[in-house]
């Protein structure tokens, strides 16, 4: 690009008559400028258009790049907000087991109750709402294995509160009724409803017993508890 | 069906005679024919460049837009011959996008030096051009039509005396004299 051509033409002995090479060229390509942008609206007439150039892809990319990014880093932040702390992942690892119930299915009396008799097979089948609707109205009667099958129920269900007032109610009747079990089914439940200090004590219970199954599993979830 | 060097294929489909008229046009300031002929081609040569040179849309554009004033400038010069006019405009096209786009400053052939002289002659800045035409618009429009035909289209003084209407060529000259000095008065005052 050549330099300002005022100081040219201040310095310069410019004949009167004629304009200087550089002043020519100069008034040329002022013309040219003219011409050029008249043309430019006789070619948009005729459907010819100048495109402004197109920015690199990175740079395009970049404001969608930014908005991927924090899109991505919220979603990571959700999901990481909303997972489980590693006890309550534990514990739900182990309720989705279900207990395998293999109590009789006669009343104390000897004699086959059809509601309880369906319950239990529901139960077997993996069908806890249908096995709860028939248990229910059967635990005013405050049978153990009633108590027992319908505090599994909840919990199969995720209901844990409910689970856990049955449970609770089993083993204060009666202590020695499945008392690994329930404990380890009580201590599962208070973790679920983050209830350390009953969840604590349930699961030391599991580990004090020498009867107990799950000793090594509670004691890792004790662990985790602290 | 073979053209020959000088047929109506090779330059637009101009016989040589509405070629001399185009040229007798143009250097009396009526630049209507070639636009006519000429800004037709443009869509054509800018997807020449775009297709065989990759070239983005707006390169291209700029590229055939200088490519064109400087093929009608030849013309008003007499540069350029009823020969090969396509041939002419599209090496115009390539040489230019070459220097103006590429790293490439190997000009396409040596034999048509009025080419390669052009595109070594260096742009003004856009202040001074955009004084210029400040001062340019402060002109009454005889000067303008003055300079312009005498300096841009190559019109002679005796051309522009009858189309100024002006009583003689030596007033046509005098007046030329005066048009420049206010000229030059109205660009220098503008910095």
């Amino acid at each position: 690009m050549r330099k300002s051509i005022r100081e040219q033409l201040k310095n310069q002995n410019l004949p009167d008559d004629d304009l200087s090479d550089d002043e020519q060229q100069l008034l040329r390509q002022m013309l040219d400028r003219q011409l050029a942008k008249k043309w430019t609206e006789e070619l948009k007439k005729q459907g010819i258009h100048r495109i402004p150039p197109m920015k690199p892809l990175r740079s395009r990319m970049l404001p969608w790049a930014t908005v991927a990014a924090f899109l991505l880093l919220g979603a990571f932040g959700w999901w990481w907000l909303t997972q489980p702390p590693v006890p309550q992942k534990m514990a739900a690892q182990y309720l989705e087991q279900p207990f395998p119930w293999s109590e009789s299915i006669r009343d104390g009396n000897g004699n086959i109750n059809q509601q309880r008799t369906r319950s239990q097979q529901a139960y077997q089948n993996g069908d806890y709402k249908a096995a709860l609707e028939d248990i229910a109205p059967l635990i005013s009667e405050g049978r153990k294995e009633d108590l027992f099958l319908a505090g599994l129920c909840h919990q199969s269900l995720s209901q844990y509160t409910e689970a856990v007032s049955l449970l609770e109610k089993v083993r204060t009747a009666d202590p020695s009724f499945y008392h690994d079990e329930i404990n380890w089914y009580l201590g599962l439940n208070y973790v679920m409803l983050r209830d350390n200090e009953n969840a604590r004590v349930a699961l030391q219970r599991v580990v004090n017993s020498s009867s107990s199954r799950n000793k090594q599993a509670a004691l890792e979830l004790l662990e985790k508890l602290r | 069906m073979n053209s020959t060097p000088d047929s109506p294929d090779k330059n637009f489909g101009l016989t040589q005679a509405e070629f001399d008229i185009l040229l007798e046009k143009l250097r009396q300031g009526d630049n209507e024919l070639f636009e006519k002929i000429f800004l037709a081609q443009f869509g054509h040569h800018k997807k020449f460049l775009k297709t065989n040179f990759k070239v983005q849309d707006c390169n291209a554009h700029d590229a055939v837009m200088e490519a064109l004033l400087r093929f009608r400038q030849l013309l008003i010069d007499g540069k350029l011959r009823y020969d090969n006019l396509q041939g002419y405009l599209l090496m115009i096209v390539k040489a230019i996008y070459l220097k103006n786009f590429t790293n490439n400053r190997e000009l396409p052939t040596d034999e048509f030096v009025e080419v390669v002289s052009w595109l070594e002659i260096e742009p003004f800045d856009e202040e001074s051009l955009d004084s210029l035409e400040k001062a340019w618009q402060k002109l009454e429009d005889l000067c303008r039509q003055l300079l312009k035909g005498f300096y841009y289209d190559r019109t002679d003084l005796r051309t522009l005396t009858v189309q100024l209407n002006v009583s003689s060529e030596a007033n046509t000259r005098k007046q030329k004299e005066r048009c420049i000095k206010k000229l030059r008065s109205h660009f220098l005052n503008l910095f």
